[in-house]
């Protein structure tokens, strides 16, 4: 018998399909350890955030309003839409989120792609993107550009975070004046935490958004829905769409809706590409991560005030409800 | 020498993902015709009354649609369902800017309700444009 000066072809191949049933064992695991850690930097971020909204609440008593149209200069007061200076409550809270140098160098009543302003909002804040959801950093204006401070360049700093608007999409939209009661931003609000009767631990502060790409009034001068820091360039043309309010969401629509939805329906609602929900936080300052499976049926604030019962997650985005949640999340 | 060596390596590895489908969903396909006519790009909710949330199906240039709960999943909450369908948007805000082809009884006033079971639903909706009041829509599943 001679020796062996080798392995023989079956061995090799014995040897290269175990290791490769071993990589293929440990390679979701790999994959499902990176996501845990971006799901975690996200809630940390929602966490910053919430925290950042308090501090701004125990500083001016009130929470900062969802988008602010009224600047110290009369130029910037103008009437809605689209008239506005174009912040919103990004903001507001920039001092509370260790970005006072941005905060300071901001002229608040210059609109937000006017000098000095645009060097500023072009700057990337890390803390205000979701790392799953993998966005470009930067937000360019969609359309011909021909205003005077549109967005096109240098752009304005992406974002993944938008404010609660209220559980009625008439919230944003100002169809509704009754809707406008019930979220925690809307545009000039000053909620304060006595305002938040269901409890802070029961309604939604901020909660995460993906880009879809999609906007309305499309045409010369459309703009993007997808989340921006500090708040948003204007129209100059009016139209219906009024940008900062796309920094708001509301809770009529379910979370992370598919890709058979209207977009008007993305576009008004909360989303994330982590699997199965959205990371929220609440007004107390706790991350909770939502399932998109939470009971919401939907129901507009005409017919909730004509006494159809609201849905838990409705019921989450409404300050003042007065309803009980029966639902874990 | 020569070792005549038969060696046949069988590596049948079935991997079998763990989810094993959403139990509260029942799997709904079907047609929406508007007055015998199959109408395409319309948008189908259905939103159950109580317990989960809505799922979305639009029509293809046939009138065929499949309810989608998110993007991998298929089907819409079990039980009962309030159901919209509509062609325009969904905003006040932007109402117009895609005309509406369906009347309000079936979206904006709708009182349309299906039961979805487990399993395999066909739901077929027959629209009329001249409709006030909901007919009976034939279901089979």
């Amino acid at each position: 018998m001679s020796k062996r000066a080798g392995f023989t072809l079956v061995e090799l191949l014995v040897v290269i399909a175990i290791i490769g049933v071993l990589v293929g064992l440990l390679l979701p695991a790999v994959q499902a350890a990176r996501e845990a850690a971006r799901r975690m930097q996200c809630s940390n971020n929602l966490k910053q955030i919430g925290l950042a909204m308090l501090n701004y609440e125990s500083s001016t008593k009130s929470f900062p309003a969802g988008a602010r149209w009224k600047g110290a200069n009369p130029l910037a007061d103008r009437s809605r839409p689209n008239r506005g200076s174009g912040w919103a409550w990004s903001y507001a809270i920039l001092p509370f989120i260790e970005q006072t140098s941005a905060y300071n160098g901001i002229v608040f009543s210059n609109r937000i792609m006017e000098p000095p302003n645009r060097a500023i909002v072009s700057q990337v804040f890390s803390g205000a993107l979701c790392p799953t959801a993998a966005n470009p950093s930067l937000n360019f204006k969609l359309g011909t550009g021909s205003e005077p401070f549109a967005f096109t360049d240098p752009g304005i700093a992406g974002a993944n975070y938008v404010a609660n608007g209220g559980p009625f999409v008439g919230s944003i939209f100002w169809t509704d004046p009754e809707d406008l009661k019930m979220g925690m931003f809307q545009e000039e609000s000053k909620v304060r935490i006595g305002d938040v009767t269901d409890g802070t631990s029961n309604t939604i502060c901020v909660g995460e958004a993906i880009w879809y790409g999609i906007g309305t009034n499309a045409g010369a001068g459309a703009f993007l829905w997808d989340p921006t820091w500090y708040g948003k360039a204007l129209q100059t043309d009016g139209g219906r769409a009024d940008a900062p309010q796309s920094l708001m969401r509301m809770g009529q629509f379910r979370i992370n809706p598919p890709a058979t939805a209207v977009n008007d329906i993305k576009l008004s609602t909360y989303s994330s590409r982590h699997v199965g929900g959205a990371q929220i936080v609440f007004v107390d300052g706790s991350v909770h991560f939502i399932s998109q499976s939470i009971e919401n049926n939907e129901v507009s604030g005409a017919a909730w005030r004509a006494g159809t019962r609201l849905g838990a997650f409705q019921l989450l985005c409404a300050r003042n409800d007065g309803g009980v949640i029966n639902a874990e999340f | 020498m020569k070792t005549k060596s038969h060696a046949v390596v069988c590596l049948a590895l079935l991997f079998t993902a763990g989810c094993g489908g959403n139990p509260n969903l029942g799997q709904v396909t079907g047609t929406v015709t508007l007055d015998g006519k199959a109408l395409p790009e319309a948008s189908i909710l259905f939103t159950p009354d109580s317990g989960g949330a809505t799922s979305y199906g639009k029509t293809d240039s046939s009138g065929r649609y499949r309810m989608m709960f998110s993007d991998t999943e298929a089907g819409a909450w079990v039980g009962k369902n309030r159901v919209i369908i509509r062609t325009g948007d969904v905003l006040p805000d932007n109402s117009g800017r895609i005309p509406e082809l369906v009347p309000s009884v079936y979206n904006s006033k709708s009182t349309l309700t299906e039961d979805v079971k487990a399993g395999a639903n066909t739901i077929d909706f027959k629209l009329d444009s001249k409709a006030s009041k909901i007919d009976k829509i034939q279901i089979s599943s």
